[in-house]
């Protein structure tokens, strides 16, 4: 009699703590308009230590028919959660998700979304992007181990522009898609954090997710053409939005953090061209590179540093 | 009762243990995998020649972590030795695709030689430098670097552009204040260096492996730099190493690629004063 029970309770305390470590618990999402909700993205360095993906911003929007997720995270598991929060507030159908660029930390949630009902939309090169660093992004998640269990990359379906019907003439950047009684406007950038941008604009609040191409607080990620990026920013600097999304950080209400994140990209081009017109050797320039910015974001020295070293390749050759 | 209880123990055992062997099955993690590929590395190159600790001989500069693995600086520096000089340094990535990364051969009348490059690291590893003595002794310097992907990562710029620049080259000069007689120079190859494991956007194949091989720099005819090296090398090649300015002269390189490409670029180097400068340049 005594031994069963010690069997069974064994048993339960092992399999109760297998249980609870793989219980997904839904994201915290707040929301900023009516039928917006935002997820805020830790600052911290992805899949480093506890972190499963969850870095950047990722939102929602409810239209009388249906549901639009822009972004879905660093991992499965991050997109799972996201689903369940979006499960609380609303049992309508996810019909779209757009993912704002390539990086790991917005379209890697991707494959909670699978489902017959749900389109993924992307910006033109969002594909090709993809396949260019699909190993790289696979082997780093490899090697984070268990906790990102089951992240796989997924393929946008439906490009974010107008094609012409033979699909060989591009006639515009731009499209709308209809939540019911509530359109978006999605629009594939020029070149700027990466080569694959895309925001979405909601008309009904003036919301506009932005992705990377605006970071606030966390310091941002040059990965695309720096000079190109301060020209998209000097674009969507005009735009009439009441509420601007970006990618990591506070929403904003005006472009602070929009001519912030376009000072450091000054900053940056200034300080490579400079170093580079003295003939500065490779390691140093990487130290002393916008260095004046260095209090004004987090994760500074480790995010800088990468961004230094793009620029200087693709200026290096001019000089 | 107490054998239900050994299963159950002895099942918790298992269960963690095979947990930890699935951890290293990635050797990027595992120190013990790392030192048995160096081990292993190092019997396949230097068979049982013994490599002497390089201090006081050679020194390596790395960065403790690369913000990207496609272009890690790196530079080394050698000494003066006693009777004896160096004759070549090898450099070797322990965990790159092909660890054996290059091998560069220098003129003797130096008496330091100094070099930076840019190297791809495909993850975390030991970046080594051997020099290798005319005496037949080898010294080494290790230093662990933490980078990756920079094999996979892709090519930065666009494709046909890159490949219709290949072998375009440059050469700039800088006089070192506090060496007399010694300048540096700094030589650019415009070239990919596909090394077979980038994948194409747009085919999604990869790109066929295509990369510069040999460089050899003279100055007055004379060879005062040669490297034999692979892909561990970053796209667009660049060295920065010193040299004997003397009275100036011709500063040639001369480089060929995987396709069998070759290409030269020279230019005049004048003394003006104690300076030497790039005639072209003035």
């Amino acid at each position: 009699m005594l031994k069963n029970f010690f069997i069974f309770i064994l048993f339960f305390l092992f399999s109760s703590l297998i249980i609870a470590e793989n219980k997904i618990k839904p994201l915290n999402v707040k929301k900023i308009a009516d039928g917006v909700y935002v997820h805020y993205g830790k600052h911290e360095n992805i899949y480093e230590g506890s972190n499963i993906g969850d870095i950047a911003n990722l939102g929602f929007i409810i239209g009388d028919e249906s549901i639009a997720v822009i972004d879905t995270g660093g991992s499965h598991q991050v997109g799972e959660a996201l689903k369940l929060a979006i499960k609380k507030i609303s049992k309508k159908p996810i019909k779209y998700v757009i993912n704002t660029h390539v990086h790991q930390d917005h379209i890697f949630g991707n494959t909670a979304f699978i489902s017959d009902e749900t389109l993924i939309y992307g910006h033109f090169n969002l594909k090709k992007a993809l396949q260019e660093r699909g190993s790289q992004y696979i082997r780093q998640v490899s090697e984070a181990g268990d906790k990102v269990k089951g992240t796989r990359i997924i393929f946008p379906h439906i490009i974010i522009a107008e094609t012409s019907p033979d699909q060989v003439k591009k006639l515009s950047n731009e499209i709308t898609i209809d939540l019911g009684n509530r359109k978006l406007l999605l629009t594939s950038h020029a070149t700027a954090h990466t080569y694959s941008d895309a925001s979405v604009f909601d008309l009904k609040t003036k919301t506009f997710f932005v992705g990377d191409l605006v970071s606030d607080e966390r310091a941002p990620t040059m990965d695309g053409l720096v000079k190109n990026w301060i020209k998209v920013l000097n674009e969507i600097e005009k735009v009439d939005f009441k509420i601007m999304v970006p990618g990591h950080g506070k929403i904003q209400k005006d472009n602070t953090a929009l001519k912030k994140t376009r000072t450091y990209l000054q900053v940056l081009y200034d300080d490579v061209i400079d170093a580079l017109k003295k003939d500065m050797p490779a390691e140093k320039v990487i130290k002393i590179a916008a260095q004046t910015e260095k209090d004004k974001w987090i994760l500074f020295d480790r995010v800088n540093p990468g961004n230094v070293v793009r620029t200087f390749m693709r200026y290096e050759w001019e000089y | 009762m107490y054998r239900y209880l050994f299963y159950i123990v002895f099942l918790l055992f298992s269960f963690v243990s095979v947990l930890q062997a699935e951890e290293e099955a990635y050797c990027s993690k595992s120190e013990e995998c790392m030192e048995g590929r160096w081990l292993d590395l190092k019997e396949s190159i230097f068979e049982n020649k013994e490599l002497k600790n390089g201090e006081g001989v050679i020194e390596l500069s790395t960065p403790k972590r690369a913000p990207d693995g496609a272009f890690v600086p790196i530079s080394f520096k050698t000494q003066k030795l006693k009777d004896n000089s160096i004759s070549k340094v090898h450099l070797i990535i322990d965990m790159n695709p092909s660890p054996y990364s290059g091998t560069f051969k220098f003129s003797n009348n130096l008496d330091q030689i100094e070099l930076a490059t840019r190297i791809r690291l495909d993850a975390y590893s030991y970046v080594r430098v051997i020099a290798e003595t005319q005496k037949g002794d080898y010294f080494m310097a290790a230093n662990f670097v933490k980078a990756s992907g920079g094999c996979a990562a892709p090519p930065l710029g666009d494709l046909a552009g890159m490949i219709a620049n290949s072998g375009k080259m440059k050469i700039k000069v800088k006089n070192i204040e506090e060496k007399d007689g010694t300048a540096e120079a700094k030589i650019m190859i415009s070239h990919p260096q596909f090394n077979g494991l980038q994948a194409h956007p747009v085919t999604t194949e990869m790109i066929p492996a295509y990369y510069v091989e040999n460089i050899e720099v003279t100055y007055n005819d004379k060879v005062i730099m040669a490297l034999e090296s692979d892909i561990s090398i970053s796209q667009d090649p660049t060295f920065r190493f010193n040299f004997p300015m003397g009275n100036g002269g011709n500063l040639k390189i001369t480089a060929k690629d995987t396709d069998g490409n070759l290409y030269s670029h020279s230019e005049k180097l004048a003394l003006q004063g104690n300076k030497l400068k790039v005639a072209s340049q003035q």
